[in-house]
């Protein structure tokens, strides 16, 4: 533990009348330390059928909650493995029942399917309550009190907009779903208030789309007068033959690499947008991401992993949120010691079990 | 009360869990009795109210206090000599984990584990679950099959009728006596791209292309390959396919869970590297289901020899005809199976093939052709 954490807890805050102090977030995750945890996290949750991955879930939350630390205070992860295996049970007992019942007969399996659709924000909101309720920070728990209604209404209208608009309403839904998420967060009685609107997601994913098209138009040019080039000089038939071998082996890393530049744009548009747009009480955040560097992280994470048929798993992890933590900075106008507590009722693990058994991605 | 000896004392960070900030405190812990003392802090309490939070690799321990409070501290000695049976399983967790002997044995296990998964336990689970899928569902997959095979590579058959007829008739004679028989279609396409081949989609169709019409000396020959198509109808080899591709996934999946999509890539190897393990399997499979048919029908598999040689130069010659095109199609060819329907190749990658091709026949759907042949002869 740094020295800093140990003394001076009760002096006067750095940032006084000098200007809001900053307080940068520290990643403290290795590679090393967490394959060995990633890899008996697996190992056990193999062997034992599926039933460790509670304790696997929960020791890998610890590991990247308890090594992110600002001013020297790391995150805690509460979230207990017996609660999450016995909402797992239960979650599978629910999707066995269901689809057993939607083979038995038609309209059960019309009316499960429909229950599935509302169930499902539902499902995320109980999963972040969950989550939120289970994480502490300086002894202070976080917690959530968004409605699952209100967040069906917005996957519904938003749904449908997105629908008609042929996709020209998605920054709006999302924006609305980000509101949602931050806007019923909690650090002890302090809210989170998110002042992002839509007009700054829409310049987000406009850069990732021209981005996109761009690079699409220019791998088109490129093979159409490679192609050309191919054929005057070769002859037709076997031009053509060289082309289509040209294209499986150049081609389709191109695709991925457009895809994978357009996912880094967005991404870090994303967090950045959020990050710098949300206030705790005096506490505001500067996050600095950048599309190229965090492009680079990808590919060569992805790189990796295909080397090492997966094992540079843990290591890309650490890396990436590494680099996350490395860009993100509190400001803080007051002092990390004035927050206070609020008591919130204790969240089922059921719902974040449900979510988590479908692999709903929550990524907050 | 007597005053006991101090038995353990410690420094830690007294959070009281109604404020965000801390004291330094020094706690001192006798006969079970826990003291804390900071600069404005005077706690007694009993041991029995403090639990620990599990040891997880360097991380801070904390002993959490039934009022809410916490107390941070970074002396691990402390609390496992005060907490020494609490959290098992975490604690039998870490222990492996803090070794790298362990964690490579984990490695190891995990990889066994993972291979038996694959190859033993997947094709295991397949066969019951292919066995489920009702005949409907089955013989629109197979329809979609063909609809996509037509307008992406085939055209309809050139072939006279009466060779049509011909080809009709050894089919109804390779399937004679067998229960449904009537299921058992074929569809005669003209298929340049294809060459010399034979498919069997899902639900029954049989797929035979003109140049395999042509390219077998007699109807014996043809009955072989019919036959073989047949075995893989019957076995539902096409669904099993689809499903043992998406169990192996699923489990990749569950494996690589906390990885992000994009390392999705890193899956895609293996499940490629294994969808052709099951092919290969599946092919003998369908060969042992020949030779039976042709013994029961009263044929030779000396013919299933001839045709397979026939095959395999075809196939050589083909390739010998156009270099350059080789790896990619037989690349293309490959990984069809990998898609929705599997069609069944029955093009015999020859192993004698040029130079380029040679990885890629490495890990090709059928076992060697020699290897089948020498089947073929020794069956009896």
């Amino acid at each position: 533990m740094p020295a800093d954490a140990t003394d001076g807890a009760l002096s006067a805050p750095p940032g006084t009348a000098a200007g809001p102090s900053r307080y940068p977030v520290i990643f403290t995750g290795q590679a090393g330390e967490y394959f060995r945890i990633w890899i008996v996290n697996l190992t056990l949750t193999i062997i034992t059928l599926g039933i460790y991955s509670a304790w696997a879930k929960v020791r890998r939350r610890r590991y990247f909650y308890g090594n992110t630390r600002i001013d020297g205070e790391p995150f805690e992860y509460h979230g207990q493995p017996r609660a999450i295996l016995k909402g797992r049970l239960i979650a599978v007992a629910i999707i066995a029942a269901g689809s057993v019942t939607s083979n038995v007969s038609q309209i059960a399996a019309v009316l499960i399917s429909i229950l599935q659709g509302i169930a499902f924000p539902w499902l995320i909101v109980r999963s972040i309550a969950f989550n939120s309720r289970n994480s502490s920070h300086r002894g202070l728990r976080f917690s959530f009190n968004g409605r699952w209604t209100e967040q069906l209404k917005i996957f519904v209208v938003g749904g449908l907009s997105t629908i008609i608009t042929l996709g020209a309403a998605y920054p709006f839904m999302k924006a609305q779903l980000l509101r949602f998420s931050f806007n019923h967060h909690a650090y002890g009685r302090t809210a989170f208030s998110l002042n992002l609107n839509a007009r700054t997601l829409y310049g987000i994913y406009l850069k990732g789309a021209l981005l996109a098209f761009g690079g699409s138009f220019v791998i088109v040019l490129v093979s159409l007068l490679v192609k050309l080039a191919m054929q005057s000089s070769m002859g037709a038939m076997k031009g053509e033959a060289r082309f289509l071998a040209a294209v499986l082996t150049l081609g389709v890393p191109a695709i991925y690499l457009i895809l994978l530049s357009y996912f880094a744009v967005v991404t870090a548009g994303l967090t950045n947008a959020t990050w710098n747009a949300l206030e705790v009480g005096s506490v505001r955040f500067e996050s600095t991401l950048r599309a190229g560097r965090l492009l680079w992280i990808y590919f060569t994470n992805a790189l990796g992993v295909l080397v090492t048929l997966g094992l540079a798993i843990p290591w890309a992890s650490i890396r990436s949120t590494r680099y996350r933590a490395e860009c993100l900075t509190l400001i803080c106008h007051g002092s990390l010691a004035d927050f206070t507590a609020l008591s919130t009722p204790e969240v089922s693990p059921t719902g974040e079990a449900i979510a988590d058994l479908l692999d709903f991605d929550i990524g907050l | 009360m007597n005053r006991a000896p101090i038995t353990v004392e410690f420094q830690a960070r007294y959070f009281d869990g109604q404020r965000s900030g801390f004291q330094p405190v020094r706690v001192e812990i006798c006969d079970g009795q826990v003291l804390i003392t900071g600069e404005t802090l005077h706690l007694q309490l009993d041991l029995a109210e403090l639990t620990p939070d599990a040891p997880l690799g360097r991380l801070q321990r904390t002993l959490r206090m039934r009022s809410g409070g916490e107390l941070c501290t970074d002396d691990h000695e402390v609390i496992e000599r005060l907490f020494p049976h609490s959290q098992p399983i975490d604690r039998f967790a870490q222990k492996i984990e803090r070794r790298w002997g362990y964690a490579l044995a984990a490695l190891v296990l995990l990889g066994f584990a993972i291979w038996w998964a694959l190859s033993v336990g997947v094709p295991l689970a397949a066969r019951p679950l292919a066995a489920m899928v009702p005949e409907g569902m089955q013989n629109s997959l197979g329809e979609q099959t063909l609809d996509a095979i037509d307008t992406m590579t085939c055209k309809p058959s050139g072939l006279t009728p009466r060779r049509t007829d011909e080809v009709k008739e050894v089919l109804k004679r390779t399937v004679h006596g067998l229960p449904d028989e009537t299921r058992f279609q074929l569809a005669l396409r003209n298929c340049p791209g294809l060459g010399a081949n034979a498919f069997a989609l899902p639900g029954g169709m049989i797929l035979v292309t003109d140049d395999l019409a042509n390219l077998a000396q007699s109807d014996e020959q043809l009955l072989a390959v019919l036959a073989h198509e047949v075995g893989h109808v019957v076995a539902r080899h096409g669904l099993r396919g689809l499903i043992q591709t998406s169990l192996g996934a699923v489990l990749m999946g569950t494996v690589l869970g906390d990885a992000t999509a994009i390392t999705g890539l890193a899956y895609a190897l293996p499940t490629f590297l294994l969808q052709n393990g099951y092919t290969r399997a599946m092919e003998t499979e369908a060969d042992t289901f020949a030779f039976e048919r042709m013994k029961a029908v009263g044929v030779s598999t000396e013919y299933f020899a001839q045709i397979m040689t026939l095959l395999m130069q075809a196939h050589e010659a083909k390739s010998a005809k156009s270099p350059a095109a080789t790896p990619a199609q037989d690349a293309s060819e490959t990984t069809s199976t990998d898609t929705t329907a599997s069609p069944h190749d029955e093009a015999p990658h020859s192993d004698s093939n040029s130079h380029s091709g040679k990885v890629i026949d490495y890990f090709s759907n059928h076992p060697a052709t020699e290897e089948r042949i020498r089947r073929a002869r020794e069956y009896h």
